[in-house]
This record gives structure tokens, sequence and C-alpha cells, in this order.
């Protein structure tokens, strides 16, 4: 894997904190996130099921969108379709993070143009990397910060 | 057969006494082998014909209640399997055809003939009918029986189509509940992970500990939920692997995370070695994976408190093959468990499902994906000094993947075809790849995929020609229907072909030494316009 055909898409700079969409119908997973990336310097927002995403996808266009495939209103594939198909957000990467393990459906979402198919439990460090490679993360100064 | 000493029934209709009794004598002669009935009009024959079977019809053309040619067709309608004889007083080529026309099947020209030629002549109808009759009726029982089996078929398809449905909502449903599970395992494990770091207020030592031990027995349910969705899937017989070129360096720095904070936890030393350099392999990046998490967690479970675990991979160059091995220096395994472990795993092929106690799941989880990678489980142990669990995998190449698959399940198919599928050269790497995704999905458990350049793909298929050519068909189909919902537009346009075919008779090595030279120009002719190809792991 390599980083530098990513770095196009990576719009951040060093005035915006990158935003990064969290699209996931579990709160927990949405809190453990948003818990964890507090420590860097980036946003997250929330969507909790799929045409949730889609609005806050085109409305919020964030920098980079982690999503879920087992969600209400619009499942990860659908999600995905739409994200993809509308040129406004076509060009903000996707990762899918599930629980699903069926390779036919890991296949589906990566011809459907998903940059990676995590799978759930993802240790952070994992995860993180894996943002990484879209957007740029920094460790904030937490005190600054709070 | 007719046979010689029954008496041939014989139906005269004949007006003329004389006639009559002329051939009534005639047929008589010196043998007593025809019984003879005699009928004067067609209304007393047809009557006669109604009462009893007779074995063969002798009619005069006129009789006073029917004239000509429809005598013989109106005979025809009674006279069931029986061949009519048409009795004439013309001799000539246009009246016998137009005779023979209408359904009989020989005629006499009366005062031409002697006994033994009327003898003969009437005996031949019989014994020609006979043969007819004969065919006619395996002819309707062949018919029948096809109809049964095309029934029975049917029936087959209709039932397959059944346990399909029924195998693919079992499997669905086998997803969703390891789903679940899943869900709040991750949460659980999320949860305690930051608590573990702090993140929600201070942590003691003692603490620390704990909670890493919460975090290893969150992962080995999920492993647990993993090993069974496998299992489900291999007794199934529904795992196909997507075989690819990969880098293992990549599939072991991934398992190799969770595996690092397992082996701190257990207090377990434990070291990759996996060189830079080792060449691509071919094989399903998310199946080896697996195999190497199933042995490393085994290992660091037997290894014991300040055990050490070593992961290593090593290209063997006289094999052609990578080897990963994982070592431990836990209790190891005396021969009886060792012998006892692999007739488990050759129980396991047969298509029973055993768990090796202590082991779980894993090992044969493991002997089954080494296999359908084309590779090897194997294990050294000596007790008391550890054990070594290693698996082979093939290097990315042709020739060896066909030997090796070959090996797996191609000797006893009757005929090996090899179709060779590609896309325009100039077809971006997105556009290729997730045709090569297409692919995938189109793929049966028992081919062989091998994609030799960006554009181009060899598949070997082991099965009856029937069903290899309902391959093109299928592709077809499924073409369609994939393109028919695709936000991108449509998947780049392909051609397949019949490449080659192999019998039965075919020399192994015969087969890979043509499958290298078929790559070789496969992959040279794409090679001015796509850069080698190496798959993401």
């Amino acid at each position: 894997m390599t980083n530098t055909a990513f770095q196009s898409n990576a719009h951040t700079s060093s005035t915006r904190r990158p935003r990064i969409l969290c699209i996931d119908d579990d709160p927990d997973v949405q809190a453990t996130i948003a818990l964890r990336m507090r420590e860097y310097n980036v946003e997250i927002e929330h969507a909790y099921y799929g045409t949730q995403g889609i609005y806050e996808a085109v409305h919020a266009h964030p920098d980079l969108i982690v999503m879920d495939v087992a969600m209400p209103h619009g499942d990860g594939e659908y999600l995905l379709n739409c994200i993809k198909a509308n040129s406004a957000t076509a060009g903000i990467p996707v990762l899918v993070l599930s629980g699903m393990r069926d390779p036919s459906r890991k296949h589906r979402l990566l011809s459907l143009g998903a940059e990676e198919y995590l799978q759930k439990p993802i240790r952070f460090d994992d995860l993180l990397r894996q943002m990484s490679r879209f957007v740029e993360i920094r460790q904030c100064d937490c005190e600054e910060e709070s | 057969m007719m046979n010689p000493d029954e008496p041939i029934n014989v139906l005269l209709l004949e007006d003329d006494a004389e006639d009559r009794l002329l051939l009534t004598k005639q047929l008589h002669g010196r043998q007593r082998g025809f019984v003879i009935s005699c009928a004067g009009t067609l209304k007393s024959a047809i009557e006669l014909l109604g009462r009893q079977s007779f074995d063969v019809v002798i009619t005069d053309l006129s009789v006073p209640d029917s004239h000509g040619f429809e005598t013989v067709s109106r005979i025809r309608k009674h006279s069931g399997q029986a061949p009519v004889i048409v009795l004439t007083g013309m001799d000539d080529d246009l009246m016998a055809g137009e005779i023979l026309a209408i359904g009989a099947q020989d005629y006499l020209v009366k005062g031409q003939l002697d006994e033994r030629a009327v003898q003969r002549a009437v005996r031949h109808a019989v014994q020609r009918q006979r043969l007819v009759n004969d065919v006619q009726q395996l002819a309707s029982e062949l018919g029948a029986s096809r109809q049964a089996l095309e029934e029975q078929s049917q029936l087959l398809k209709k039932k397959n189509r059944r346990l399909k449905r029924l195998y693919r909502a079992g499997q669905e449903i086998m997803d969703n509940v390891s789903h679940d599970f899943r869900t709040p395992l991750t949460v659980i494990k999320d949860y305690v992970s930051i608590i573990r770091a702090g993140m929600a207020g201070a942590v003691n030592e003692e603490q620390q500990a704990m909670l890493d031990k919460v975090i290893v027995r969150a992962d080995d349910l999920n492993l647990m939920v993993d090993d069974l969705l496998d299992v489900s899937r291999l007794e199934a017989g529904l795992i196909r692997a997507w075989r690819r070129r990969i880098r293992l360096t990549e599939v072991v720095q991934r398992a190799a995370s969770m595996l690092h904070q397992r082996a701190d936890t257990r207090r377990v030393e434990f070291l990759v070695d996996c060189p830079e350099d080792l060449p691509d392999v071919y094989g399903d990046a998310d199946q080896i994976g697996r195999i190497i998490t199933n042995l490393a967690v085994n290992a660091i479970k037997f290894s014991g408190t300040a055990g050490r675990v070593v992961l290593r991979a090593k290209y063997d160059e006289a094999n052609r093959e990578v080897v990963v091995s994982v070592a431990d220096n836990g209790p190891g395994i005396d021969e009886k468990s060792l012998e006892q472990i692999f007739e488990r795993f050759s129980q396991l092929s047969n298509g029973t499902l055993a768990t090796n106690k202590g082991h779980g799941l894993g090992l044969n989880i493991a002997h089954q994906f080494a296999r359908i990678n084309l590779g090897e489980l194997k294990v050294q142990s000596r007790v008391g000094q550890g054990s070594e669990f290693s698996f082979s995998t093939p290097i990315a190449d042709p020739a060896e993947a066909l030997r090796r698959w070959l090996a797996l399940y191609g000797m006893d198919a009757q005929q090996l075809r090899v179709v060779h599928i590609s896309v325009a050269n100039d077809c971006l790497a997105p556009s290729s790849n997730e045709f090569d995704s297409f692919l995938y999905c189109l793929l049966r458990r028992d081919d062989l995929l091998y994609r030799t350049s960006r554009c181009e793909w060899l598949l070997v298929m082991a099965s009856p020609p029937s069903e290899s050519n309902r391959w093109f068909e299928r592709a077809e189909e499924e073409f369609v229907s994939a393109n028919r919902n695709r936000p991108f537009g449509p998947l780049p346009d392909y051609r397949a072909e019949a490449y080659c075919e192999w019998d039965s008779l075919v020399q192994p090595e015969e087969a890979v030494r043509q499958f290298a030279e078929i790559a070789r120009q496969s992959s040279a002719a794409s090679a001015l316009v796509s850069s080698p190809l190496v798959e993401s792991a």
C-alpha cells in the first residue's frame, strides 16, 4: 500500500482541521472513535443511519468517511453507491469498517469505490494508520484544546 | 422375432371365389403354416379385424363395397399393426409406388405367382412388420424414458435451486449472527482499550494488567466467531480462495499487530522475521492472514509465560514457495497426539468436522486454508522443546500455481479447459480491477483463475465440457446484470475464448509447460502498456 497515490486527496492544510464523517448506527462505536480522536487534531461528524450519512456527506463535505455496512435506512452498499454517484462527494475517500466478514460483500464494496475494507474489531493504531493515508492527523496539544 | 412354428393368421379379403381358392391353396401348400380367414366384403373384413388379431391382411383392390386404393386405406385404418399386402391384376411401377404410398407393405400380382413366392412374400411381410413394430416399441419406450429423465432432471434442478437457496439463507444467518456477536465485542474491546490507555482517568499497573486480559479474552471470542464462520463456510463448501499475486510481508504485518498485543499480555516474546525481499506469492490474502493468526494464537497460548514465539517467512527457491512458520518453545506435542491432529485433518477433508481439543478449530481451518491456497500445513514437534507449525504458499508464478492446482483438483477431471479472458489493453487499473472482482464472483470453488497482467486472465476449469461451456453463458448473464446498476458506468467489455483443452491423458508436466508458455505470451503482450502487477493485500 502506498501513500503517494492518495496525497492529492488530502485537503488538509495547517489552517483547517481535517473533518472525518463517521457513519455507524451503534452510538458506542461512534463514542469510542470520538473519544480516541479527542487527542488528535481532527473534527469528527456523526451520522447514525444511511440516509443521514448521505446528507452529511453532501452538506459537511468531510475529508474522509468511515462507515459501517449494516445500518438502517440505507445500508453500506446503498450509501457508497450514492456517495460515489454524486460528483460533489465522489472524491471523498471512504473507509468501510464492518463486522461483516462475507468476502463477496467486501469485493462489492471495494468495486463500488471504497478505499479499504476494515474489519471490526480493529485496533485503534491500525485504524489511525489507515485514516492517516487520506488525511493529515496530528496529535494535538490537549491542554490547549480543553 | 417370429417363431417359425407358430401359424400365421391371415385375413384374405377377396370377393372372387376362384382367386380366393387359388391363393388359399398356394398358402397352404405342403406345410400347414397359415391359418386363413376369408372375407368377401370390406364390411365383413372390418368386422373380423375387430374380433380377432391377424398377422397379415391380403386384400383385393376391388370388392363389392369398396374400390381401388380406398379399400387399402380403409383396411389400414382397422388392421392395426398387421401389414397389408395388396392383390392386383396389373404389374406396373407407377401403381406399385402408389400402393406402397398409401400404407400397404407389398403387393402380389394375380396369376403370376407360384406357391413358394406367395408364401415367402407373406412370411416376409409379417417378419418386416414385426421388426417395424419392435423398433416402434423401442422408440416409444425410449421416448417415455427420455421424458421421465427430463422430468427427473427438472425435479433435480428444482431441488438443487432450493438447496442452494437454503444454503445461502443458512450462510446469511451465520453471517448476521457472527456480525451481531462482533458488534458488542468491538464496543467492549474499544471501551476497555480506552480505559486501559488512561483516557478515562488514571489506571494503576495492576488494573492495566487486568484490562489487558479483558482485551485478549475479547479477541479470543472474536477469533472464535471467525473460526465458527470459516468452519461453517468450509463445511458448506462455500469457501473460494481469491488467489492473487500478493506481498506476504503486508499480510504478516497486518496479522502481527493483534498478535504483538496478545503476546505482550501473556508475557510471551513474539518475534517477526519477514524479509522485505520475499518474492510475491499467489494466494488469498485474507485466508493466509487467518492461517498466520490461528497458528500464532495457538503458539502464544501454548508457549506459556516467558515463552518465545517466532513468526518467520522464508523463501524456498527449490520448491518455488514461501514457507511461513510459527515456532514456540512450549511443551511440544507427543507423536501420538500429532498423529491424531493430522488424522482429524483428513476427516475434515472428507467433510466431517472435528476439533482438536485444546487447539480449537484453528488448526483445522489453517490446514484447509493452506490447502485451497495451494500449499500445505506441516508440523514438527519435540516434547519438552516446542512445536513448529509451518505452511507453504506458491510464489506468484502461473506454472507453479497450475502444477499445484492440478495436484489438488485437476487429476481426475475428464477434461481441462483453459479460457483466455481479456479487457482492452488501455483499460485503466481501477476499471480492470473491478473486472477482476467481477471474475472472482463468477469463480467456482475448483476453478483456477490467474491474472497474468493488468488486462488479462487465464481461467482453468476441470469440469465436463457441457459445464465449462455454461461458463460463457453465465459470464455473459452476470456481466449484463452487473452492468445494470453501476454508478461509475459499465464494466469494461471483455473477450473470453477457449484457448486450449487437455484430456485426461495429458501429462501434468506437459500441461504445466504449455500453460507457462500461454501465460508468458499473454503477459508479454501487455507488458508494454502495464506495469508489473501486485495487488494490495
